[in-house]
C-alpha cells in the first residue's frame, strides 16, 4: 500500500511537471496578477493531487485546465470581477473578422509578437478570454472547454467565435496604436 | 455567408464528417466566407505560435512540497483509519493485561502513595461523646488497649472512621495522649514495602506520610500506622504497645 501511494505521488509529480507550464499561463492569462496565478496554480495542483484517484487517465492536461478554471471561477473571479470584466452577452451577435479589416492578415500577424498578443487577449472579456485560451493555446476540444467551464457546448462554440473577432480586432488597434501596421499597408 | 460558429468549428475540427463536408462545400461558393476561414485560421496560428510560454519554478517547488505535506498526510490518515480497531484493541489488551499483573504481584501491598490517599479518603473521625455503638464495641474489642487507655495519661480513643481503599476497608482511629494527638490507620495487607524513603528497625517501618513521621509494623494480615508529629522513636514505642485482639 506505501509503494502504491509512493507510486501515485512519483506519477501525479510527473505529469504535473509537465503540465505546469499549461496550468500557469492559463492562470495567469485568467487572473492578469503574477500574485494570483501562483496561488491559484499551487492551489490546483494540490487540489488535483486530492482528487487525483478520481481522475480517468484519458487527458490530464484538460484536467487540470478543468481544475484551474473551475478554481478561478469559484474563487478568483467573484474577487476580480470589476464593471469591464463581467460576461457579454453570449447570444451576441458573432462578427466576421475578415471583411470589415482594413489590414492584411499578413501584414498585422507578421508584425505581432508574443507580448502583443498576451496584452490583446487580457482586453478580451473573461469568459471569451478563457475560452479562446483553451481552444487555441491549450488545444482543448469543445467538450474539455465546456466541461471546464460547465457551460453547454454550443456557448462555448459562440465564445470562441465571438472571442477570436474581438482579439483580432483588439490586435488591430495595437498595431495601429504602435505605427507598424501603415508601413505594411503602404 | 455561412453561420460564423460554424466557420470557426470547422476550423477547430469540431464538425462532424457530413457537416464538414457540408460547409466545404458552400465555402466554395462563398469567397466571403473563404475569406473568414483563412483569417481564422491565421489568427489561430498567430496565437498558438506567438503567445508566450509561462513558467514559474519557484512556484512549482512550493506546489510539489505541499503535495509532499499532503501525501505525508494521507499516508499518516490512511494508516490510522485501516489500523484504528488494532491498535485501540492492543491498547486496550496491553490495559487488560497490566490490570491483572498489577493485581496479582501487589495484591498483598499498599504503596505509600495509596495510603497518603486514605489519610484524605478516609472521613474525620466521629466524636466519641457520642453514644457507643456496636462498632465502638467492636473497635474496642479489636484494640487491647483501648479500655486501658482510656485513662488520659496514657492513650485515649478519641473517634474512628472508615473507608475504602481499592475494596479494601480501611479504619482510622483517632488517638491522644499527654503529648497531642495522632492518628492509627489499620489497612489490611503488607505496607511494610510501600511506604516511601522508609527505614526498617525491628519489626518497624519508618517514613513520612503526608509530611508527618510515622511508623507501621505488620500484625497478621493487617498493618497498622501510627501517624503523629513526634519522632520516630516516640511512634515506635506508643505503637508496640497496641496490639491488635484479633488481627
Amino acid at each position: 500500500m506505501l509503494f502504491g501511494r509512493r507510486d501515485k505521488k512519483d506519477a501525479f509529480e510527473r505529469q504535473a511537471e509537465k503540465v505546469f507550464p499549461s496550468v500557469f499561463g492559463t492562470a495567469l492569462r485568467l487572473t492578469r496578477s503574477r500574485e494570483d496565478a501562483e496561488d491559484l496554480a499551487q492551489e490546483a495542483i494540490v487540489r488535483a493531487y486530492d482528487a487525483y484517484d478520481r481522475f480517468d487517465g484519458t487527458n490530464f492536461k484538460a484536467w487540470m485546465l478543468r481544475i484551474v478554471t473551475n478554481l478561478y471561477i469559484n474563487r478568483y473571479r467573484q474577487r476580480q470581477r470589476g464593471p469591464q470584466l463581467g460576461s457579454l452577452d453570449d447570444e451576441g451577435m458573432i462578427e466576421p473578422m475578415s471583411i470589415e479589416s482594413e489590414i492584411p492578415d499578413r501584414v498585422l500577424f507578421d508584425n505581432t509578437v508574443g507580448a502583443e498578443i498576451e496584452e490583446a487577449l487580457a482586453k478580451v472579456p473573461e469568459d471569451f478570454r478563457m475560452a479562446v485560451i483553451l481552444s487555441d493555446i491549450e488545444d482543448l476540444s469543445y467538450q474539455e472547454i465546456a466541461d471546464a467551464m460547465n457551460v453547454p457546448i454550443g456557448t462555448v462554440r459562440s465564445r470562441i467565435a465571438r472571442g477570436r473577432s474581438m482579439l483580432r480586432k483588439s490586435l488591430e488597434e495595437y498595431a495601429i496604436r504602435e505605427g507598424y501596421l501603415r508601413e505594411g499597408v503602404e | 455567408m455561412i453561420d460564423l460558429a460554424k466557420l470557426h468549428a470547422l476550423a477547430d475540427g469540431e464538425l462532424s464528417a457530413e457537416e464538414s463536408q457540408l460547409v466545404r462545400e458552400q465555402i466554395l461558393s462563398s469567397e466571403e466566407s473563404n475569406r473568414e476561414l483563412s483569417a481564422i485560421y491565421n489568427l489561430k496560428d498567430c496565437v498558438r505560435t506567438k503567445s508566450q510560454v509561462f513558467t514559474c519554478e519557484v512556484t512549482l517547488a512550493a506546489s510539489m512540497k505541499r503535495v509532499a505535506e499532503l501525501d505525508r498526510k494521507q499516508r499518516v490518515d490512511n494508516f490510522v483509519t485501516r489500523y484504528a480497531w488494532g491498535i485501540s484493541g492492543a491498547f486496550l489488551v496491553m490495559i487488560a493485561v497490566g490490570g491483572v499483573f498489577s493485581r496479582n504481584v501487589n495484591a498483598n501491598q499498599v504503596q505509600s502513595s495509596e495510603i497518603a490517599s486514605t489519610f484524605a479518603m478516609v472521613p474525620t473521625p466521629a466524636s466519641r461523646a457520642a453514644a457507643p455503638t456496636a462498632y465502638d464495641h467492636w473497635l474496642d474489642g479489636l484494640l487491647q488497649h483501648a479500655k486501658v487507655s482510656s485513662d488520659p495519661t496514657h492513650l485515649e480513643v478519641r473517634g474512628w472512621a472508615v473507608g475504602d481503599l481499592e475494596g479494601r476497608r480501611v479504619v482510622k482511629v483517632a488517638l491522644r495522649d499527654l503529648n497531642g494527638d495522632l492518628a492509627l490507620l489499620m489497612i489490611p495487607g503488607n505496607v511494610s514495602e510501600g511506604m516511601g524513603d522508609s527505614v526498617s528497625s525491628g519489626s518497624f517501618v519508618s517514613g513520612k506520610i503526608n509530611g508527618m513521621n510515622s511508623v507501621a509494623k505488620n500484625i497478621g494480615a493487617q498493618s497498622i500506622i501510627l501517624v503523629g508529629d513526634r519522632s520516630y522513636d516516640q511512634l515506635s514505642e506508643i505503637l508496640s504497645r497496641i496490639a491488635l485482639r484479633n488481627p
